[in-house]
């Protein structure tokens, strides 16, 4: 079948409509009872959810494991910052652009990548975006160096209408994952994560797949990054790095591989943590770790999983 | 007519030589046994056949189209279907859901709704319906095997390669299989069998090729490769 | 130009003696990479915490006017047994997840940053150094710093010691023997699982002293662990993971293309460059020079 027509049919439950829609409620009605800071945070968390889930389509459903996915996210804001203060490109503007150019990094990467397996590709991807990382700090003169790029422009000074705009953002980026990884599409990569050369016996063209997988990711992770530069005003090279590319894979793993709705529960619980401690010491970084060996340890599929394990809600009957 | 036409294929990794200079036809409607010793190049015949792996010289050719040109995933779309000698399936997939792979990829099927008929279809003529919902890590052995043929069946394969296709079975599944290997001949499907319990293979078989360190010694009807020296020799030599 | 010759030669030694100490830090890697199959990703905080307590201990002992040489052995003593018994200690910790090879690479790396973190909490991200114990010699034009040529040599040393060691000794031979195949090792009486905790103690063991020996040389800070993983990784692919031995050639041409790149292009272009190469293995040869056909 063409590969457009496999998006058309996906199957939701009705549970997990009610579940969903009570949740995007709360976080509709959350501004009006909540302090300016959670506000903030939660727009921090937002885009970080973003982020995860595009990591969580590669690796939770392909099976494509990247520990260098901040390059897309640091393309996704590099772009956005330089076209927003070099060329006085609107926000707008600059959004939508964005993913175009990390979309094309994803699909540069991919296509050597199809080769590396595992713990190749996760340090392949790695190597790339150290890479790209030493090129942004290099090139001073476009991307400022390490000191970055300051003085992104917002998309609104009011606080209300940036969480709402990224709140709307952020759940069609979650219903058009859904809608994904619940398709034909989607079943095919996870058919392929399952065994590669059964996949390739049963018909399925897995370089077009993976490829396919990498480019809607890196798409994703690029708008992720771009509307990390026009929150947060400040891109520097430090965006690049493992630690960042580490955020996508704790917040997922946190939450709940091959879930897409884990990663927004990661993305959540971690940046809520980080900015709430940020306050007393600088130990964020130190007690996310910890949070997540201890996942990894006793918690290893994950919050949801977890969640869908105790009220018994799967595919098997 | 022919379907399958292999000329002169050969395969060598290194200094081994897998498959030495084979040749062999087979034709439509027909149950080709291919049996031959531990290490004689049968898997990696398939493996060349369905584009696993590139032959060194040689040509195959299916209905006019040529093979070695091609893409696992292409051939397999053409009609050429196989199984795996350690038997596969998607372990996380319910047993549905591994056909239903396959019948999205068949050439015939445009939308998910055929798909789903087709695979609901093929797991009843297997007598996969009732475990439809289960995940295929938790089947059986005998289970897996009707599994995977129900798999290779949902893609309307028109040449069938089966690899050891009753290993592990108990008697009465190996009749089963059996059964169903000659309905699906009957359904005008090509079918070549790689197995060890050669008695048992005797009985479907129309011809049998013999293979011993990658070539070719024998090709005929069962009664005359049973009864054929060099067969003998190549088995008792082991 | 005879001038730019010399300072060519100058760039080539330097860059090899540099490419000893890489290669050193890259075969404790490529042999738990070998033999257990793992990635441990946390192997540049072992480096790092070598450093530290190089540093510390050498501070401290300083005070009490030992002679230097037995400062030196006392420190070194000391970073072997902790990095040793730490490495231990983690792999108890971490055990349960060893069967997923992607669960362990995030695991320990997220390791790498709990330690870089705690390091950097406890004693500040500031530079510290060490005072020199050697000085720098001129042969021919070219300056020798002795001290490199020291820790250069205690590495190749290592390095040989560890490839006799596997290819000689019955020790040695047991752990060929399971990292080719667990199984058939059990049934000849080895015990796998106390391979397996040996080797990554001694992994840990060879990061540490990989660190205790940079340390009279650069400035250390809590993140060269990261840095030093990265090497471990790219001279271990370009090697071939799993192979000890080949680390000192690939090590030495890290070494000296990285000197080469920064000294004829640009220093900044020099990690990019091992990079590049990297990929590049990776995807044309994945087994790297050395390596056994994957």
């Amino acid at each position: 079948m063409p590969l457009l027509r496999q998006f058309s049919t996906t199957y939701i439950r009705s549970k997990s409509i009610i579940v969903a829609s009570i949740i995007v409620a709360v976080l509709s009605l959350m501004p009006c009872f909540a302090h300016l800071f959670i506000i903030r945070v939660s727009i921090r968390a937002l885009i970080y959810a973003i982020f995860a889930m595009s990591w969580d389509l590669l690796y939770g459903y392909a099976g494509l494991i990247s520990f260098g996915h901040a390059l897309f996210f640091g393309l996704g804001a590099y772009t956005c910052a330089i076209l927003n203060t070099l060329f006085d490109l609107p926000p707008w503007g600059c959004i939508l652009i964005a993913p175009c150019i990390s979309t094309l990094a994803g699909l540069i990467i991919s296509i050597p990548c199809l080769r590396l397996k595992e713990a190749y590709l996760a340090l392949g991807t790695l190597a790339f975006a150290e890479i790209v990382r030493y090129l942004a700090i290099h090139f001073r003169e476009l991307t400022g160096a390490e000191e970055g790029i300051r003085g992104i422009q917002v998309f609104s000074e009011n606080i209300l209408f940036n969480y709402y705009l990224y709140l709307i953002i952020t759940l069609v980026c979650t219903t058009m994952l859904l809608l994904v990884v619940k398709s034909s599409f989607g079943l095919k990569l996870i058919a392929i994560r399952e065994d590669e050369e059964l996949s390739k016996a049963c018909g399925i063209n897995t370089s077009k797949y993976k490829i396919s997988a990498f480019l809607l990711s890196s798409f994703i992770a690029g708008m992720s990054g771009g509307l990390y530069a026009h929150f947060t005003g400040i891109v520097e090279a430090s965006i690049f790095s493992s630690t960042v590319s580490f955020m996508a894979v704790s917040m997922t793993i946190i939450g709940g591989l091959g879930t897409i709705i884990g990663p927004i529960v990661g993305s959540y619980l971690i940046t809520f943590i980080s900015e709430i401690l940020r306050a007393t010491l600088d130990i964020r970084l130190l007690v996310y770790s910890l949070t997540l060996v201890l996942v990894l340890l006793f918690i290893p599929e994950g919050i949801i999983a977890r969640v869908r394990r105790l009220y018994r809600v799967g595919r098997e009957k | 007519m022919k379907v399958l036409e292999v000329k002169g294929i050969s395969k060598s990794f290194g200094g081994l030589i897998a498959v030495n200079d084979v040749s062999f036809h087979v034709l439509e409607k027909e149950i080709l046994g291919v049996i031959g010793p531990n290490g004689a190049g049968k898997t990696t015949l398939f493996n060349l056949i369905t584009g696993f792996l590139k032959p060194d010289r040689g040509t195959i050719n299916f209905r006019g189209i040529e093979l070695t040109r091609l893409r696992p995933h292409q051939i397999a779309q053409l009609g050429i279907v196989r199984t795996f000698q350690l038997v596969k399936s998607f372990p996380n997939m319910t047993v549905f859901e591994n056909v239903l792979i396959s019948s999205l990829s068949n050439r015939n099927i445009h939308s998910r709704e055929q798909a789903e008929k087709k695979a609901i279809e093929v797991l009843k003529l297997l007598g996969l319906l009732n475990l439809k919902d289960r995940l295929s890590k938790n089947l059986s052995h005998g289970e897996l095997k009707r599994l995977e043929i129900a798999r290779a069946l949902s893609m309307d394969p028109r040449l069938l390669l089966l690899d050891e296709p009753l290993a592990g079975l108990s008697y009465d599944e190996m009749n089963d299989i059996l059964n169903i290997i000659q309905e699906l001949r009957e359904l005008g499907i090509s079918i070549i069998i790689i197995e060890h319990t050669i008695r048992v293979l005797m009985k479907i078989v129309d011809r049998v090729i013999v293979m011993h360190y990658g070539k070719k010694i024998a090709d005929g009807p069962p009664e005359e490769i049973v009864s054929n020296r060099k067969v003998i020799e190549a088995y008792l030599g082991e | 130009m005879v001038e730019m010759s010399y300072q060519i030669v100058q760039v080539m030694v330097n860059g090899l003696l540099q490419g000893t100490i890489y290669a050193l830090i890259a075969s404790g890697f490529s042999l738990v990479f070998g033999v257990m199959g793992i990635v441990q990703l946390s192997y540049g905080a072992f480096y790092m915490l070598g450093c530290y307590i190089t540093y510390l201990s050498i501070i401290s002992l300083r005070t009490f006017f030992f002679s230097f040489p037995l400062v030196a052995i006392i420190t070194f003593v000391l970073v072997a047994i902790i990095t040793f018994v730490m490495g231990l200690c983690f792999l108890l910790v971490i055990r349960r997840v060893l069967y997923s090879l992607n669960t362990s690479m995030v695991l320990t790396f997220v390791f790498a940053i709990l330690l870089e973190e705690l390091v950097r909490i406890i004693l500040g991200p500031t530079f510290r150094t060490v005072p020199r114990f050697m000085g720098t010699l001129e042969v021919f034009n070219l300056i020798i710093d002795l001290q490199r040529v020291i820790v250069a040599m205690v590495a190749i040393i290592i390095i040989i010691g560890m490839t006799i060691f596997l290819s000689k000794t019955k020790l040695g031979k047991a752990i060929r023997f399971v990292s080719e195949d667990k199984e058939v090792a059990m049934l000849m009486g080895i015990n796998p699982n106390k391979v397996y905790i040996f080797i990554f103690g001694v992994s840990t063991l060879i990061a540490g002293i990989a660190g205790f020996l940079i340390t009279p040389l650069v400035a250390i800070y809590p993140a060269m662990g990261y840095d030093a993983l990265v090497i471990a990784f790219m001279v271990s692919v370009l090697a071939g993971l799993g192979t000890v031995k080949g680390c000192l050639p690939a090590g030495l041409i890290c070494g000296l293309l990285e000197a080469l790149v920064a000294y004829f292009w640009d220093p900044a272009m020099r990690v990019i460059v091992l990079f590049l190469v990297v990929i590049l293995i990776m995807v044309i040869r994945p087994q790297g020079l050395f390596g056994k056909k994957l």
